[in-house]
């Protein structure tokens, strides 16, 4: 019998930002990640069975998960994003434009 | 063990978002996927909050209308401290959480309009530090680089002027020109943000602007108790609901400090005393750093009194917006009664409203805060924000 992958999930975009950042340039945390995954993963709101991780964790390399993280970005329309995506801010004199990567009270992460 | 409910003030959207595929990922390769998350949006806590499947199949079969113990109870009780569901368990976050339901419920919040409302609440906003600036400075102006940076990002914006089809028929009418009193003052209303911190406001200046902006001036009994009320701008029924609340910073004859404005009375109430420099920097906090605005000799919060206002527009789909429309008038008449008088005028609705609302002790859901808005003396300088306008071009008669 096929062995069953199970995984509940409620990651944020703001979450996963976070996670994806730090696999590709964090060492320290990479090396958490692999020792201790399954720990790591619940701390970003993603529960996996223990009978779901391999026995191994070995995650791909840096760079491949920065060359490919265009990739994934360009799955989904960013700027249909009900949170919007960018950090802008700026006066023109009059009311200041303030657009935030996410609400305020994005709590999910 | 403790019940729950599932809380009215919520609703639901997804997200879809890039990451990677996770068991592809724990074993060395990188696929690359959207993840569609759903999220509850809760007025309570004022939060997105990603569910699993688990988490919202438990909402989607709790009921909102009664109390029931939940098959996961640790599950329920996290949903709850995030203002998805509702916990009858004795502890004084999630009670905090549900009497803010219950306030709603009772005051009759509309959902989409407390949603609105809540959700674009700021607090701890501080325009310096997002500028990257020093906050104990005064904010500075963006220079050409950034601006031009910004409309790199964004592309031109649309036009000023809509463009009139080639087909329309139009007429053109008479440009009829009126001079002096009212006309006078509504060509020389704008927004002031250079302040002359040397001068203190005259108190019979702010006695002026305070009786003739928020000030009532009629009252018309309707039925019993019920009572229509006059001042010089207009409100939904005419029920004025948004009181002033001015921060005195620098007035001859007036202690620096936050007041309640009397409008019946035409008195202020002391609040909180505080000195010179703390009443300047609290003003500074309120509207999220915008010093040149702080630096008003009286900053007014505009607060409404949504208990009053939804008694009639109770769960109405326009009540917010005759609120929100209720404030806006009061700042222009403050505009024009700061120009007649020779002052200077502002209103922002860049504000810090959680923290107002804490320093002026109103509850949020019953009183809530919508704008600031503040009168003084014009310093000789303008701000280097000023736009500096030039008459536009007439077409020819």
């Amino acid at each position: 019998m096929a062995k069953r992958y199970e995984v509940r999930s409620s990651i944020s975009r703001h979450t996963a930002e976070e996670l994806i950042n730090r696999l590709a340039n964090d060492e320290t945390f990479r090396k958490r990640f692999e020792a201790n995954p399954r720990t790591v993963l619940f701390e970003h709101r993603i529960d996996v069975t223990p009978e779901s991780l391999p026995e191994k964790v070995t995650l791909p390399p840096a760079d491949k998960i920065k060359e490919l993280l265009p990739v994934a970005t360009a799955l989904v329309d960013e700027t249909a994003s009900p949170f919007g995506f960018l950090l802008l801010f700026i006066v023109f004199g009059a009311m200041p434009v303030v657009t935030v990567a996410r609400p305020a009270g994005d709590a999910a992460g | 063990m403790p019940r729950v409910r599932r809380a009215r003030y919520v609703c639901f959207f997804f997200d879809d978002f890039p990451f990677f595929d996770l068991e592809q990922l724990l074993q060395g390769s990188v696929e690359p996927i959207a993840v569609r998350q759903v999220y509850a949006l809760s007025v309570l806590t004022g939060q997105a909050v990603a569910l699993d499947a688990d988490e919202f199949d438990l909402v989607s079969t709790t009921p909102a209308d009664d109390w029931v113990e939940p098959a996961d109870a640790e599950q329920a009780r996290e949903l709850a401290l995030r203002g998805v569901l509702l916990s009858d368990e004795d502890d004084a976050e999630l009670a905090a959480l549900r009497a803010r339901h219950e306030s709603l419920e009772e005051l009759g919040w509309k959902l989409e309009a407390a949603l609105y409302y809540f959700l674009s609440k700021w607090q701890g906003l501080d325009l310096r530090e997002l500028a990257g600036q020093d906050p104990a400075s005064d904010l500075l102006p963006p220079d050409d680089e950034a601006v031009q940076a910004f409309v790199d990002l964004l592309g031109m914006p649309p036009p000023a002027f809509e463009p009139v089809a080639a087909s329309a028929r139009v007429r053109e009418l008479p440009f009829v020109e009126r001079e002096g009193g009212l006309y006078d003052v509504l060509l020389r209303r704008r927004t002031t943000r250079s302040f002359d911190a040397a001068t203190p406001l005259g108190l019979e200046e702010l006695s002026v602007v305070l009786e003739y902006v928020f000030g009532y001036h009629g009252y018309a009994p309707l039925f019993g108790e019920v009572a229509t009320l006059k001042r010089t701008s207009p409100s939904a029924g005419g029920f004025h609901p948004v009181d002033a609340y001015p921060l005195v910073t620098n007035v001859d004859g007036l202690e620096p400090g936050l007041y309640r404005y009397d409008g019946r009375d035409h008195a202020v109430e002391l609040v909180a005393p505080l000195e010179a420099g703390e009443a300047r920097r609290t003003a500074a906090t309120f509207v999220c750093g915008q010093t040149y605005f702080a630096d008003a000799h009286v900053s007014i919060v505009l607060a409404a009194r949504f208990d009053r206002a939804f008694w009639k527009y109770r769960n109405h789909p326009k009540a917010l917006t005759a609120v929100l429309m209720d404030a806006a008038h009061l700042s222009q008449t403050l505009y024009l009664v700061a120009t007649e008088l020779g002052l200077g005028a502002y209103v922002t609705a860049a504000i810090n409203n959680v923290d107002i609302e804490e320093r002026l002790g109103l509850d949020g859901y019953r009183r809530g805060v919508l704008a600031v808005c503040g009168v003084g003396k014009p310093a000789a300088e303008p701000s280097p924000f000023d736009p500096q306008f030039v008459p536009l071009p007439r077409r020819a008669q």
